[in-house]
């Protein structure tokens, strides 16, 4: 069971994220990574009603999106279909049960510079938050 | 002052079993609940009978130990449907009960099972709430035989 499998498997599986050609990658992705790019990090895992003889098998976890494009309304489409998504999760995927994936948060849009260019890139956070446990 | 061994908080079994169930048995004749989160001891207090009368030195009040109210417990576990059912049809039956902490001593009691019942958490777990009504003294388990 890996939460980092399924969310990968979730945000790939979409229909309307993949037509917009967004690539996702674990952690910031590669320099020369294609963008649009979906970027995501899992962090803060805790165990949800620790139990007197063991920890809770269900766990809570914040799930950090980070959203790169070449344009402002580009990073803007890219977080409306991952905030469409996320949340809309519940159920199995690839052997994770999900109770439940809450926004917990999106920053404002940033601009940069690619390295080495000048051409811009723009980019956003995320932050969710996730209740789920491994399938038996 | 000596330094204590410390017992956690965690680990604490608790059990249920017939009127005749040994306090001290390590198992037998004692079922076990998984998945325990939480568990409220029960908190017996004296009542106090006023002694004082008008002549009493000081003119500050007297009392006496009264009668002791052996108080309630509550117990709450992760929600399994089978195991809601069983404590369910506990409801009111005379039963032992007892909690054993991680250094093997704790406490037992005897009394009746008041009510139980699911509690929904939208952000986590259901769980089920158990509470007790203790009849008679604690007993006090120093160690399991």
């Amino acid at each position: 069971m890996s939460y980092e499998v399924a969310l990968t498997s979730i945000l790939r599986g979409d229909e309307q994220l993949t037509a917009l050609g967004a690539t996702v990658r674990p952690l910031t992705g590669a320099q020369k990574d294609q963008r649009p790019l979906v970027t995501y990090e899992l962090s803060d895992e805790e165990a949800v009603s620790q139990t007197m003889q063991a920890q809770s098998a269900t766990k809570r976890r914040t799930i950090e999106i980070g959203l790169l494009a070449d344009t402002y309304a580009e990073v803007i489409e890219l977080g409306q279909n991952v905030g469409r998504i996320l949340p809309a999760t519940v159920g199995t995927v690839e052997g994770v049960i999900i109770a439940w994936i809450r926004a917990n948060g999106e920053s404002d849009i940033e601009q940069g510079v690619e390295p080495g260019t000048d051409k811009p890139v723009f980019v956003r956070t995320q932050s969710y938050r996730t209740l789920y446990r491994a399938a038996t | 002052m000596a330094e204590i061994t410390e017992v956690f908080g965690s680990g604490i079994v608790f059990s249920y079993g017939d009127t005749t169930a040994v306090f001290t048995a390590p198992t037998s004749g004692w079922t076990a609940t998984d998945e325990v989160t939480d568990i409220k001891l029960p908190q017996p207090e004296k009542d106090k009978i006023k002694t004082s009368h008008m002549l009493t030195t000081g003119r500050v009040h007297t009392y006496r130990s009264g009668w002791t109210e052996p108080g309630t417990a509550e117990v709450t576990l992760h929600y399994e449907k089978t195991v809601y059912s069983t404590l369910k049809a506990l409801e009111g039956l005379d039963k032992n009960f007892r909690a054993i902490f991680l250094d093997g001593s704790g406490v037992g009691w005897t009394g009746y099972i008041t009510g139980v019942y699911p509690e929904t958490d939208i952000e986590g777990l259901v769980t089920t709430v158990i509470k007790f009504q203790v009849s008679g003294a604690l007993t006090t388990i120093a160690a399991l035989a």
